[in-house]
């Protein structure tokens, strides 16, 4: 494609960030009316470079070109007026306010100049939602509605101000698979009336889905175009990653006869309710052997949190026994837990894996001060905890990290190594992880796959959760479907066929089983 | 070495604020004031022009020092601590209460007891608020600002009925047995030693947060509950126990300044420590360290204020406003390093 004809075209982009240079040069031509996706490893730059095309930040050397003109977007609301619209990573809505308060939020249309108009604004959300063909009410309040519904929020409130041009940055790495599925449609209904839609995404799958050129960043620098149609996801991902990548498991070799220690983790009808008497987990029983992994499958929200949280002693459990290593730890707490030898990696590491404003070593060291002899005379060591945190960083190779840096600064998918090094560094006996790859490259998530497995290589138990029925069936030996906080079964790998796990996410068998 | 770095940056930020309030609030005077250079002289060097001056600042510098470094504890913790006024009054009751009621004992037994009933009242009216704000979720801001009247009432029900000094006017307390006055600083006459006692606490304080398990425990619990918990840290307990030690630290302020300054119980002795010291303690980003030198400004400031005014035409309250520059000029820094993220 050649720069008269292309709608942005973004010419030797540099940004830095104190001493971290984020963005060395990055070329990028998007045509209008395309799907464009930009793919690239965790850190690679990529919301930086929709940040400065957004005017969140601004470039420290490069041109922008919009239609061949040269322009400047010094902050979000001259990108709006240049028709830039950007959906962010995280959201960015007000909760307590309705739909279409969101919509307008800070240019609702206003009568007599002063009192803001609602009856006009509620009218206006209703039309562009009609348009869109989004099932929306937008009266209600965004607080109450799904993750999917708040990102076509999201969507509408770039689209309000007639974007040309819509960055989506991760949309899909919160959402579930029937959620993605319509999210590319509407993706593809935006094409078709003419926008010019940017998308990054990790998921190689969606990119031959909807994109018409995918472009791929690494480390600050862009590496190419590409045709979507001509390129295969293992091109892609080797451009990314700038070697060949391998996504191995169990899963692939089910055959091969592996041998289990004892049960080291053991659940038997453990059942917990909520506040209001609603049973999130339901009488739930399973073992999982050293040396084992077992794979949790279904829906997100049928249990699957909860089941984690229970073992890890965060949910108060109603009735049944938890066992770790033969030992009942089900009312124990849990630095009980941690020293009895859990590990435990929580499924949303801003939520419970980190806290974002303290240090990397500080949040590495969280749970391992006594084990790893950080302390000195009763004090904390500095010195012993920034090289611990040092040896975490080298050992999973998080770029961009120094121990004194805040966690919050990584990327997201830096951040996650970080979280399973610390939980790793243990050697834990049972390994709980939930949701270890969500938002990362392949990269990193082909990484974290071959240490979970290392840790049942080297005796732990490990139980996996995940909304990614790809990542359960890849790595697990056995593997448990969950529905409305029940375990519906628990297949061998051999006979969790993906057809028959997909009948079981979504109830089937639940009579029989 | 890289220690002592990060404290140097610490420091670094409030001094930086401070030398440019001072150079707005000059061109101020300058606009308003015959004597400006005279003014701002006063303002600044009028303490240091006698060591009777010295130690008034001292004296003044002390309690603000001591509330600040304990709301630190608090504000790490994650809880807004309002309530320092409240918990410095029971203190300073306590010690008093305490060395009215046994002035027989020898002084060596006497004043440790009466520090230590100082730092238990005030410990226990930072506990209150810590365990309803931790059992059943309410708002520490309401509870201790609602405490202080309570603290402040009743102190004053005290001092006006029970221990009031009927040989003279106002509501005052008995004098304290000579036994429990603490010494003045060596070479620097009536300036309190409690002064040494915060700047030993000072340093304690910083390594207690930040170079104990303990300390790393309190931050967690107060940047992200959930990921406290879930690390294994008892996230209630830790939160409950840094605001005893932060209500126990304005407990000791009260029983210090009784001790070491006021030797009995004055209805009136705190011009709002508690409320300074809450500025004081977020001006210096919430660091024990810096803490104690910006309530050492506050101090210089306070009473050079004063001086001021009884030398030249500015009125104290041009102080008022300095503060407020002061706190405009900080907080516009914190803004811009947060919105980095
Ligand atoms: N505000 C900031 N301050 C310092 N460094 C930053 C800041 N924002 C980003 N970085 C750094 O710049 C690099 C690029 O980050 P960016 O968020 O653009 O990556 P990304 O490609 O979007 O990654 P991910 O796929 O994990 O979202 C990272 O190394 C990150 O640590
Ligand atoms: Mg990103």
């Amino acid at each position: 494609m050649d720069g008269s004809t292309a709608i942005l075209t973004l010419q030797g982009i540099a940004k830095r960030f104190g001493d971290k240079e984020a963005l060395k040069s990055v070329d990028l031509s998007v045509a209008p009316g395309e799907v464009h996706v930009v793919c690239g490893e965790n850190g690679a730059g990529k919301s930086t470079l929709m940040n400065i095309l957004a005017g969140i930040h601004q470039a420290d050397a490069g041109t922008i070109s919009l239609r061949g003109m040269p322009v400047s977007i010094p902050d979000p609301i001259a990108a709006s007026r240049l028709g830039i619209g950007m959906v962010h990573q995280h959201f960015k809505l007000v909760p307590s306010m309705s739909v279409a308060e969101n919509l307008y939020l800070g240019r609702n249309p206003r009568k007599y100049l002063v009192f803001s108009n609602r009856a006009e604004m509620e009218r206006r959300a209703a039309e562009l939602i009609a348009r869109y063909r989004f099932d929306l009410d937008p009266r209600a309040p965004v607080g109450r509605l799904s993750v999917g519904q708040r990102q076509r929020v999201e969507i509408l409130k770039a689209l309000a101000f007639d974007a040309e041009i819509l960055i989506l940055d991760e949309p899909t790495a919160v959402l579930t698979p029937p959620e993605v599925g319509e999210l590319l449609d509407v993706i593809a209904n935006l094409r078709e009336r003419g926008r010019t839609v940017l998308f990054i995404t990790h998921k190689l799958r969606e990119v031959k889905a909807v994109a018409d050129h995918v472009s791929v960043l690494r480390h600050g620098e862009s590496v190419g175009t590409h045709l979507a149609a001509e390129v295969s996801e293992a091109d892609i991902a080797r451009a990314m990653v700038g070697r060949q990548v391998f996504l191995s498991g169990r899963g692939a070799d089910a055959d091969k006869p592996r041998t289990f220690g004892p049960a080291l983790l053991e659940l038997e009808n453990v059942s917990v309710s909520n506040a209001s008497g609603r049973r999130l987990l339901d009488a739930v029983s399973l073992a999982v052997r050293a040396g084992e992994v077992v794979g949790i499958a279904g829906v997100d929200g049928n249990g699957q949190t909860e089941l984690a949280e229970a073992i890890a002693g965060l949910l108060p459990i109603q009735a049944g026994t938890v066992r770790l290593n033969g030992r009942a730890i089900t009312g124990t707490t849990v630095p009980e837990r941690i020293s009895a030898g859990l590990g435990f990696v929580p499924e949303d590491r801003l939520d419970r894996g980190l806290s974002p404003t303290m240090t990397i070593a500080e949040n590495v060291a969280a749970t391992n001060y006594r084990r790893a002899h950080l302390l000195r005379g009763g004090l904390v060591d500095p010195a012993r905890r920034d090289a611990f945190a040092e040896r975490a960083i080298r050992e999973f190779d998080v770029r961009g990290a120094a121990p004194d840096r805040a966690i919050g600064q990584l990327s997201g998918g830096n951040m996650q190594k970080l979280v399973v090094a610390r939980e790793m560094a243990r050697r834990p006996r049972v390994l709980v992880v939930a949701q270890p790859t969500r938002g990362l490259d392949i990269g990193a998530a082909e990484f974290i796959h071959s240490r979970i497995l290392e840790a049942a290589d080297a005796g732990a138990a490990v139980l996996l959760i995940s909304s990614e029925l790809s990542e359960v069936l890849l790595l697990s030996d056995r593997i448990g479907v969950m529905y409305r906080g029940r375990m519906l079964a628990v297949l061998p790998r051999k006979q969790a066929e993906e057809e028959r796990i997909g009948i079981l996410m979504n109830g089937g068998e639940a009579q029989a089983a | 070495m890289k220690a002592f770095r990060q404290l140097l940056r610490a420091v670094a930020a409030p001094l930086g604020a401070i030398a440019l309030t001072l150079f707005l609030g000059f061109l101020l005077v300058a606009s308003i004031a015959d004597e400006p250079v005279l003014a701002y002289r006063e303002l600044l060097f009028a303490n240091f022009q006698s060591l009777g001056n010295f130690a008034l600042f001292i004296n003044r510098a002390t309690p603000l020092a001591l509330i600040a470094i304990g709301i630190v504890f608090a504000f790490r913790a994650g809880v807004f601590n309002v309530g320092g006024e409240g918990q410095l009054y029971l203190g300073a009751m306590a010690a008093t209460v305490m060395g009215l009621a046994l002035p027989g004992l020898p002084g060596f037994v006497l004043l440790p007891l009466c520090v230590f009933v100082g730092i238990a009242a005030g410990g226990f009216w930072g506990y209150i608020p810590a365990v309803l704000k931790v059992k059943l979720q309410v708002d520490e801001v309401v509870t201790t600002l609602m405490l202080n009247f309570v603290a402040l009432l009743f102190t004053s029900y005290l001092v006006n009925h029970l221990l009031r000094d009927t040989t003279t006017y106002g509501a005052i307390s008995w004098t304290l047995p000579e036994s429990v006055w603490l010494p003045s600083i060596p070479g620097v006459p009536n300036a309190t030693s409690a002064f040494l006692v915060a700047v030993v606490l000072a340093v304690l304080a910083w390594v207690l947060l930040f170079r104990t398990v303990w300390g790393s425990e309190v931050r967690a619990a107060g940047t992200n509950l959930r990921f406290a918990e879930t690390v294994g840290v008892p996230a209630a307990r830790r939160v409950i126990e840094a605001m005893i030690v932060s209500g126990g630290m304005a407990g000791l302020a009260g029983a210090l300044y009784v001790l070491g300054t006021g030797h009995r119980f004055e209805q009136n002795f705190s011009p709002a420590y508690g409320l300074v010291a809450l500025t004081v303690a977020l001006l210096a980003r919430v660091h024990p360290i810096s803490a104690l030198v910006t309530a050492l400004f506050y101090a210089l400031m306070l009473n050079g204020a004063a001086y001021m005014q009884i030398a030249t035409d500015v009125p104290r309250s041009l102080v008022a406003l300095l503060t407020g520059l002061l706190v405009l000029l900080m907080t516009a820094r914190l803004r811009r390093q947060s919105s980095r993220h």
